[in-house]
């Protein structure tokens, strides 16, 4: 099967990364990406829900240090920019276990008008490639919370990343009650 | 003895605001035009209303196809 990464800009370990797919690119981001965009994002109940995460009340300057954190070795966080509008429409993070060669994805979409248009699909295809083609990993996974049917839906026939497992109860809701965390993954072959 | 195909199309239909007509009963899930992950959703809700019950998630990732879904049905 042909890539869907279209460019990228060979970027060693450690280096802020770069790649692109038909439709969008996707980017390390900066600090000087911090601001109110993805500020609102991340202090977004509808998203933190999605993602299962508590609100972790974010300021510009904490969340700069947030970003900062991410090292692109053992960890990246990438910004997803449509390329058509130019305007950074979600995010994506990936915690690396260099010693087994697997990666696990959290992703947000922030823009809304976008939820419903496949961006996943084809940036879950894109992170497939371009990680395991150029970063050495051979098996991406992605969390996903059972009220996130969105996301779920997503994932539903995919034939790269796979249904691999439920985990029941994994997780703890806002409302005290627990949740099963599906787990879907694609492994190079 | 009922049509489970034709009640799976028809949760489609409703959902979707599509004719039952143009739902092919061996279409992938996402071959149904129209179907993407916010009327997923609706598409759920809508199950669970005929269903009478939660639908857990492992049972939604089976829903690959309409045959699937009147699987599911068929198994209330």
């Amino acid at each position: 099967m042909a890539s869907t990464v279209l460019s990228h800009n060979k970027a060693p370990e450690g280096a802020p990364i770069a790649v692109e797919s038909e439709h969008y690119w996707l980017r390390s981001l900066a600090i000087h990406d911090v601001g109110q965009k993805l500020l609102g994002w991340l202090n977004d109940d509808e998203m933190l829900t999605g993602l299962n995460i508590q609100n972790l009340n974010f300021t510009l300057d904490s969340l700069r240090k947030f970003v900062s954190s991410f090292d692109n070795k053992n960890n990246y966080i990438l910004g997803i920019f449509d390329k058509a509008e130019e305007t950074m429409i979600g995010f994506v993070t990936l915690d690396v276990d260099k010693a087994n060669r697997i990666g696990r994805l959290t992703a947000g979409l922030g823009n809304k008008s976008f939820w419903g248009r496949d961006v996943f699909y084809e940036i879950g295809l894109l992170i497939r490639d371009y990680f395991f083609s150029e970063r050495n990993i051979e098996k991406l996974s992605a969390h996903v919370v059972e009220h996130n049917r969105r996301m779920i839906f997503n994932f539903i026939g995919s034939p790269d990343y796979q249904f691999e497992l439920c985990l029941q109860k994994e997780c703890l809701t806002p409302d005290g009650s627990r949740a099963d965390v599906l787990v879907f993954s694609a492994i190079k072959e | 003895m009922k049509n489970y195909i034709d009640e799976a199309k028809e949760i489609i239909s409703v959902s979707l605001f599509i004719p039952k007509e143009d739902i092919d009963e061996n279409a992938t899930i996402h071959a149904i035009k129209g179907l993407d992950s916010l009327s997923f959703e609706t598409l759920v809700l809508e199950l669970e209303k005929r269903l009478g019950r939660h639908v857990r998630a492992v049972e939604l990732v089976k829903l690959q196809s309409v045959k699937d879904l009147a699987a599911l049905l068929e198994s209330k």
